[in-house]
């Protein structure tokens, strides 16, 4: 457990280093706030326009940081080479590879929380007092940081078996096409309706975890909402243990 | 080392001078913020929109918004607004403004039966937002002459959660005018069934007594009028309408009083003289419009 929390904190400070990180989540902050303008661009009900860019911004920028950070860990150390003198000691694979995806969680909270604190001022200020960050906006964050650990989870699978550029470009793939699954499933009608089945079970279904519609009408997300969060932490649970089952038997040398 | 350095820099300020020359001659005319080109399919953006349909509906609406702003939008028409709107409301059902606005702007420029379609779609999708069945409703006895329609739409409106006290008036007035008193009859004594403060019951039995002397005074008018095509001019009591079997009783007076027959042949309570006015056909209400893309309108 020593080990596995003093990986995750080193997997911090390196990352918190990168300038990938910083600028993606600078992004991030000038495109929620954005969101702002594009809100003035309206005819009425600004907050709807605000609401729905501002979370769609997070959701975009903490994707990416997920898949680029998170395919780089794992490849990216081999490739340096500095896996094996930390695996020289006496920490186990599974150990580091728990350790690094702790880590990358606490980036993804950490990220997610600085957008949330500049968006939550924006709409807060946007209407004069608090109401718009309610319930519904921390449900809605709370389903983001739940789709960041699945593609952090996805991320660190694919980084455990093949290169850094390789796991970046399936991470990607699979964060958009699970954001796709559901509407695939709904729409393949007739003929071979087991493959978007096939998809619906093996990509994680992202877009039930997508809350913006809550959000932008201050309800609370449905009840499959919560369905979906349960879901998508068991989904990033079974890739990690899928990426410790790979990592144990890859040939580092 | 030098020499390479202002190589570099004269390099870099060429191709920056010739970026800025080569932009500078670019026709920013053609870049028309207002103009809508092809309005996707619903289906499409929902696709591209990788699970997030409402930003794409909003990022649409944005671009209505723009369209609807044009300064020369009477002149270059309305035609695109109706299937942006449907398409934002395809991908955001719940999107009460958009057709709230396009049901409001499509009327005026000729596009009735594009705006009546917009407010029966969002009449259907958000059965609480009262506004929308009541724009219908105004659509059908303004545009369409449809005063029974209007009725119909005012008392869908009338019914949703936060209309208005007044609603309930447009549904007495429709009524009344599309010679449907009958109707209204029948839904104000639901109104006043389901009234649970004083003020509101009070409210609602006085339209009552209103569309029940409505429903009945037409009757009477009827009988005035085959009276007058008989003898040329009125009754001098109406009693005499009985006698000579143009109805089979007088009504009672809703308001207490007694019915009579003013000086233009309508029939009116003594206790309360108001009667609605019959309504005006539909080119008296509707002013002239000059520009040709308007005269579109009815």
């Amino acid at each position: 457990m020593r080990h596995l929390l003093a990986i995750s904190l080193v997997t911090v400070r390196e990352v918190l280093r990168r300038k990938l990180q910083v600028n993606l989540l600078f992004f991030g902050v000038a495109l929620v706030g954005a969101s702002y303008l594009m809100g003035g661009l309206t005819l009425g009900e600004r907050y709807r326009i605000l609401s729905d860019l501002g979370l769609t911004a997070m959701q975009l920028i903490g994707v990416l940081v997920a898949v680029f950070v998170g395919s780089n860990l794992v490849s990216g150390d081999m490739e340096r080479r500095v896996l094996h003198p930390v695996l020289a000691k006496p920490v186990s694979r599974s150990g580091y590879l728990l350790g690094r995806y702790l880590g990358l969680a606490l980036v993804l909270t950490l990220n997610l929380a600085v957008m949330t604190g500049l968006f939550a001022l924006i709409l807060a200020a946007d209407a004069g007092d608090l109401h718009p960050v309610g319930r519904a906006f921390f449900e809605a964050v709370a389903l983001l940081e739940i789709q960041f650990l699945v593609v952090g989870a996805v991320a660190m699978l694919f980084s455990a078996f093949t290169s850094t550029t390789l796991a970046a470009v399936f991470t990607l793939a699979v964060a958009i096409a699970g954001q796709m699954t559901g509407e695939i499933r709904a729409l393949w009608q007739g003929p071979g309706t087991w493959i978007p089945r096939l998809l619906w079970y093996l990509l994680p279904n992202l877009s039930a975890l997508n809350a913006n519609e809550a959000l932008v009408y201050g309800t609370p997300p449905p009840a499959q909402a919560w369905l979906a969060a349960a879901y998508g932490l068991a989904y990033a649970a079974a890739a990690l243990a899928l990426a410790v089952l790979v990592f144990e038997r890859r040939d580092l040398r | 080392m030098r020499t390479v350095r202002i190589v570099q820099a004269t390099t870099f300020a060429g191709l920056a001078l010739a970026t800025w020359m080569l932009a500078s001659r670019l026709d920013a005319g053609r870049l028309r913020p207002y103009d809508v080109g092809i309005v996707p399919k619903a289906s499409t953006l929902r696709w591209l929109s990788l699970g997030h349909p409402t930003l794409a509906a909003n990022l649409l609406w944005l671009k209505a918004v723009q369209y609807i702003g044009d300064p020369r939008a009477n002149e270059r028409g309305w035609e695109k607004l109706y299937p942006l709107t449907d398409v934002v409301t395809d991908l955001d059902p719940r999107h009460g403004y958009a057709y709230q606005v396009a049901g409001t702007l499509l009327s005026p420029f000729g596009h009735v039966p594009e705006s009546n379609a917009i407010l029966e779609k969002g009449t259907r999708a958000l059965p609480d937002r009262y506004i929308l069945p009541y724009l219908r409703a105004f659509n059908a006895f303004y545009y369409d002459d449809d005063w029974i329609t209007a009725g119909r739409f005012a008392e869908i409106s009338a019914r949703s959660p936060g209309a208005p006290p007044h609603v309930r008036q447009n549904v007495l007035a429709y009524y009344v005018k599309g010679q449907r008193a009958g109707a209204a009859v029948a839904f104000l004594q639901q109104s006043l069934a389901e009234a649970r403060d004083p003020e509101t019951r009070k409210a609602v039995e006085g339209q009552l007594l209103q569309a029940m002397l409505e429903r009945d005074a037409v009757r009477v008018d009827e009988a005035v009028e085959k009276w007058r095509n008989r003898y040329v001019i009125g009754p001098l009591f109406l009693q005499q309408l009985v006698g000579e079997k143009l109805l089979p009783a007088i009504p009672a007076d809703p308001h207490g009083g007694e019915l009579f027959v003013d000086e233009e042949g309508r029939v009116r309570s003594t206790a309360n003289p108001y009667r609605f006015a019959r309504p005006e056909p539909v080119w008296a209400r509707i002013p002239r419009r000059s520009p040709e893309k308007e005269g579109k309108a009815p």
